[in-house]
């Protein structure tokens, strides 16, 4: 039986509390205040909607879709509760600020997705730390030079830098296949064959190389199941580049590594993680 | 209407407001004969509120049309899915249906496009040349850049989408 998948904490958690805990927690101490009979500018107890206006557009800015609304609040927390004017800041406009920041930090969690992992970290769990654990398994022997190699492509495939890339496939592929045709070689074929006409267009070319049904084993797509040529086509690229990123990673040294895990956003995309 | 060999298509934003503010002027002139004697300025500024719109559509488009066989003869063709944030700045050609269509009436369009292998926005800065709906199968010609100029996830700016038949 498989253990139950325990889904990852979020760090930010605690400021995604702090939200409505401190625009609605000014409200309510203003709202005491008026209970009592306690004479308070209402000024101070709208800080918690300016901070919590500073919370939510850091929120929004961390990820990597950017909500351009959530970003902009603290410019209007600044009007409404900073900038002296001549009406004064009620309970009611503190309550309808801080229950428009919950909606939008609520639209924010829904809409925009989750937080950007940091530049160059990979992410301990999920589908591709696990396939380039599978890879690091599958395939041992590479040397650090064809790793970086596998790198370099990648990372002019992802820039769109083909005309670079075709060349630079093609021979680490004669490199490679001179001792044995493995998913490796084959991917650097099917980039260079890729990449020499351009990217991919939309026409498929006849008879394209794909990958033997012995090397789907490291491969991140399994086999296409049907007999769609654009499908094939399309996965056959997919595990082509994501094989190179996985090498590269695993078997590159220091700085090449670093480089190519400066696109991991791309290989995600690839993986459709993203 | 074609000015010089470009379609050049006020929006539907800027004739509103030069409808209303005929209306407006119409109306006041009728009450108020303190108007009247304005006429002579205020009628040449009522038709400045369709001339701009229309000069500046003219520009831009005519600039878009210069700069299509330039994207023509540069632009690579890329599935959807490869496009990213490091071909930020590259041209790119993509062929997909369109999926979504929004902002048509402000002419500033901007298309959800999807092929087989994924969904991307293409925002335009002017008209299209023609008229592209939800299901017309199309290329798009344009730029790889970020929604948000410096960050957001990539977009294209579009120069020319064009429907194709499939």
């Amino acid at each position: 039986m498989e253990p139950e998948s325990v889904p990852p904490k979020n760090p930010h958690r605690w400021l995604e509390l702090g939200v409505p805990l401190l625009s609605f927690g000014g409200a309510f101490v203003a709202i005491l205040a008026g209970i009592l009979n306690f004479t308070l500018d209402y000024h101070y107890p709208a800080i918690g909607c300016v901070i919590a206006s500073a919370i939510l557009a850091y929120l929004a800015w961390i990820r990597p879709k950017k909500d351009i609304v959530a970003i902009s609040t603290p410019i209007y927390a600044f009007i409404f509760f900073l900038v002296p004017s001549d009406s004064s800041v009620g309970i009611v406009l503190q309550l309808l600020y801080a229950t428009s920041l919950t909606i939008l930090l609520i639209r924010l969690k829904r809409r925009f997705g989750n937080i950007a992992p940091l530049p160059g970290r990979v992410e301990d769990d999920g589908p591709l730390s696990g396939y380039i654990a599978r890879v690091r398994e599958a395939i041992p022997d590479v040397t650090s030079g064809i790793a970086a190699d596998a790198g370099r492509v990648f990372i002019r495939f992802a820039r769109g830098e083909y005309e670079v890339a075709a060349p630079l496939a093609g021979a680490c592929y004669q490199e490679l296949a001179k001792d044995e045709d493995t998913a490796l070689a084959a991917a650097f074929a099917i980039i260079a064959a890729e990449a020499a006409q351009g990217g991919s267009g939309s026409a498929i070319p006849a008879g394209f190389r794909q990958f033997s049904d012995g090397q789907y084993a490291s491969l991140f797509y399994p086999a296409p199941d049907n007999v769609d040529q654009e499908q094939v086509y399309a996965t056959t690229l997919d595990n082509a580049l994501l094989l190179l990123y996985a090498v590269s990673i695993v078997h590159a040294e220091g700085e090449q590594r670093e480089q190519v895990r400066a696109f991991q956003m791309f290989a995600e995309r690839i993986a459709c993680l993203s | 209407m074609k000015i010089a060999n470009v379609e050049v298509k006020p929006s539907v934003i800027s004739i509103a407001v030069f409808v209303v503010f005929t209306l407006l002027l119409l109306i006041t002139s009728v009450y108020n004969p303190d108007v009247r004697s304005q006429l002579i300025w205020l009628i040449p500024c009522l038709f400045m509120l369709l001339v701009i719109p229309i000069v500046l559509n003219y520009m831009s488009r005519s600039q878009y049309t210069e700069l299509t066989p330039q994207y023509e003869a540069e632009a690579k063709t890329v599935r959807v899915k490869l496009v990213n944030e490091n071909m930020v700045g590259k041209p790119v050609r993509i062929e997909g249906v369109v999926e979504r269509v929004y902002f048509q009436f402000l002419n500033r369009p901007q298309y959800l496009v999807a092929d087989r292998s994924g969904a991307i926005s293409v925002k335009m800065f002017t008209s299209p040349e023609e008229d592209v709906k939800v299901n017309d199968v199309v290329e798009v010609l344009g730029q790889v850049i970020r929604r948000y100029i410096v960050t957001g996830d990539p977009v294209i700016n579009c120069v020319s989408i064009r429907k194709i038949k499939k």
